[in-house]
């Protein structure tokens, strides 16, 4: 089981969307915080900055947004990976941010 | 004969208010009684509908390449074309308890209006449902731009009728 790294991602309109979708669900924010108060999915998914930056995700990162995931209720796990699904299908050609939203999808499940 | 007819006049009144005074009493019981029975027909069709999300959507098999025809698809139609029918699969897997539930949901919002009550705010399973419903119809009209006699061919194929990972079979398909 491998997490894929992704280095220098910048989101695109659609992404900075779907990002904000996801930052409205109920209590995502908050459980973020408290899971894992700083480090890039904290930056992505709290900050405000997002337009702006690029971002490295590494391994670690993946571990700690996967456990924030894994402590929501199924419904809203599953209202994140509809979008992150829309997501991939927006960004067929664009290897980063597909990479990103395969991540949020499938998490480590993808090698 | 007047005297007899005012007693009974009046026995007529007291019981048909005594009625009413019991009618009001139900009313007052009622209501919330219906409330939470409307509400009651929610969660268990909200259970059902969890039930039937995770079977139609947790861990669907991906379609492996060899077993995957040419249909004469470009890779960026073949990529429409196989979420369009994961996403229609899974669609129908799901459609008869959506359907309860949105059903049960509405019939509670109508209660709570009818007696003034608090009205049920959007449920997570309706953000699920709704948020992404306009892509699902994005999707579709791209895919009704691919040539018919192309999706016809992949339409008939029993690979894709029913619920599949579509992003999984892409990655495998390397497209």
């Amino acid at each position: 089981m491998q997490c894929v790294p992704i280095n220098s991602v910048k989101f695109d309109k659609r992404s900075i969307e779907g990002i904000e979708r996801i930052k409205n669900i109920n209590g995502f924010s908050s459980l973020l915080t408290k899971v894992i108060g700083i480090g890039t999915f904290a930056n992505i998914f709290l900050g405000n900055k997002v337009p702006e930056l690029t971002f490295n995700i590494y391994q670690t990162d993946w571990a700690m947004i996967h456990q924030s995931m894994m402590a929501l209720p199924s419904i809203q796990r599953k209202i994140i990976e509809d979008e992150a699904r829309y997501q991939i299908l927006d960004h067929q050609l664009d290897y980063k941010q597909r990479q990103f939203w395969e991540g949020i999808s499938y998490g480590c499940k993808i090698k | 004969m007047a005297v007899k007819l005012s007693k009974l006049l009046f026995v007529i009144l007291l019981f048909s208010n005594l009625s009413c005074a019991v009618n009001a009493k139900d009313f007052e019981v009622s209501r919330s009684e219906i409330i939470s029975h409307a509400k009651e027909k929610v969660n268990h069709s909200q259970k059902e509908l969890d039930e039937t999300i995770a079977k139609c959507r947790d861990n669907l098999p991906f379609i492996e390449k060899q077993k995957i025809n040419n249909y004469d698809l470009s890779n960026e139609e073949l990529f429409t074309a196989l979420f369009y029918l994961s996403d229609k699969a899974i669609t129908e897997c799901e459609k008869i308890t959506w359907g309860s539930y949105i059903f049960e949901l509405s019939v509670l919002r109508s209660i709570e209006k009818h007696y003034s009550s608090p009205v049920t705010k959007t449920t997570d399973h309706e953000k699920l449902l709704l948020n992404n419903y306009w892509r699902k119809i994005k999707l579709e009209l791209e895919y009704l731009n691919i040539d018919q006699p192309k999706r016809a061919l992949i339409e008939n194929d029993d690979l894709f009728k029913k619920p599949f990972d579509a992003v999984m079979t892409a990655k495998k398909l390397g497209i």
